[in-house]
């Protein structure tokens, strides 16, 4: 039986995650974990969020700036508001809540390895849950 | 405007066990405005029921639309195609919308995708608070802008009751004392004598207690 591989998505905010490609480059991300980078975490779409794991996709995860160190006020705890409404549907059609979450950390953080141990943390909890759509 | 919350997805979705063809359908007006079912939040709920389907492993299509109102009988023209298409619809409008969308398209059943709550308007981002309840003989002008009918839980027209306690409501804390608020209201537009004179009980029959209600315009009817 093959090994279950999940597809992740992880989403984090220009300022802290990381933030460049050139960055991306000096830590080894999964193969499995797409990046992708948002202007701030606040510019997390629900829509968007739920069409992605309508497309296939296991697990999602969103890094962005510490509680009140927000570059544009209060996009972090935006973005985690949408997420926790993300989780409620979820909830509701019978999908774990726990294929989405939201890391933070200091902005600014250049070198910081959070968006890498995120992939790794989400690898495991959704490894642990099993594809999507059976 | 019209104040609505959600449904459950859990709960409309429920009601769809042999349908294969779904039509949601959003308004664009007051329920937009309150994000409870305008175009984003319809599509939202589209989403929301294809994957609940793809997880049951249900062969479900799902189109959406919005149109500008579901109220008026010109603007649900517009669903005629997305309708037909259907086994049955979900309204993400108030309940005027749903029934109107039924009316218009019988025998296609129509279900409700919100909870229609209340006239009322955003106090801040994310609260909306119940401003009108429509009982068709406003006394704003005796009340400084202030509802009593409305804001206040005893609907009462003649002063606070003893339940209101350093400006709140005895039902909350949450809840400001309508009265307190009409009083600190005259104050500030220098008409605090008119809390002395006594309201006459209301006449309730342009309310609910006259059964449904109806306005004619002449000048308007053809």
């Amino acid at each position: 039986m093959p090994v279950f591989r999940p597809k992740i998505i992880g989403y984090y905010c220009q300022y802290c995650a990381y933030l460049s490609d050139d960055n991306f480059g000096k830590v080894k991300i999964p193969s499995n974990v797409k990046k992708c980078k948002l202007l701030c975490s606040g510019k997390l779409d629900i829509l968007n969020i739920l069409e992605t794991f309508e497309s296939g996709i296991d697990g999602i995860f969103v890094v962005g700036c510490k509680e009140d160190e927000c570059r544009n006020i209060n996009g972090n705890s935006r973005a985690s508001r949408r997420v926790n409404y993300i989780k409620k549907i979820l909830e509701q059609i019978g999908i774990s809540s726990e294929r989405i979450a939201v890391y933070n950390i200091e902005p600014e953080s250049l070198f910081s390895n959070v968006f890498l141990e995120a992939s790794a943390e989400m690898g495991k909890k959704i490894r642990g849950l099993g594809p999507i759509y059976k | 405007m019209i104040i609505a919350s959600q449904k459950s997805v859990r709960e409309i979705a429920d009601n769809l066990t042999k349908h294969k063809r779904i039509s949601v359908a959003g308004c664009g007006t007051c329920v937009a405005v309150c994000f409870a079912g305008g175009e984003r939040e319809s599509e939202i709920l589209a989403s929301a029921l294809r994957m609940f389907f793809k997880l049951k492993s249900r062969k479900v299509e799902i189109r959406q639309q919005t149109v500008k109102r579901q109220c008026e009988w010109e603007f649900i023209e517009e669903l005629k195609e997305n309708i037909d298409w259907a086994d049955i619809v979900v309204s993400t409008a108030c309940g005027i919308g749903v029934q109107a969308v039924q009316k218009k398209y019988l025998p296609k059943r129509v279900l409700p995708g919100l909870n229609t709550s209340f006239m009322g308007m955003p106090t801040s981002p994310g609260v909306w608070k119940e401003r009108c309840l429509g009982c068709g003989d406003c006394v704003l002008d005796e009340t400084g802008g202030i509802c009593p009918i409305a804001r206040c839980a005893k609907n009462l027209l003649n002063g606070p009751c003893g339940g209101s306690q350093n400006g709140k409501c005895e039902i909350s804390k949450d809840i400001d004392c309508a009265w307190q608020e009409i009083y600190d209201r005259l104050k500030v537009l220098g008409l605090l004598d008119s809390m002395n004179e006594i309201a006459l009980p209301k006449n309730w029959s342009t309310s609910r207690d006259g059964g449904p209600r109806r306005i004619v315009r002449e000048d308007v009817n053809t």
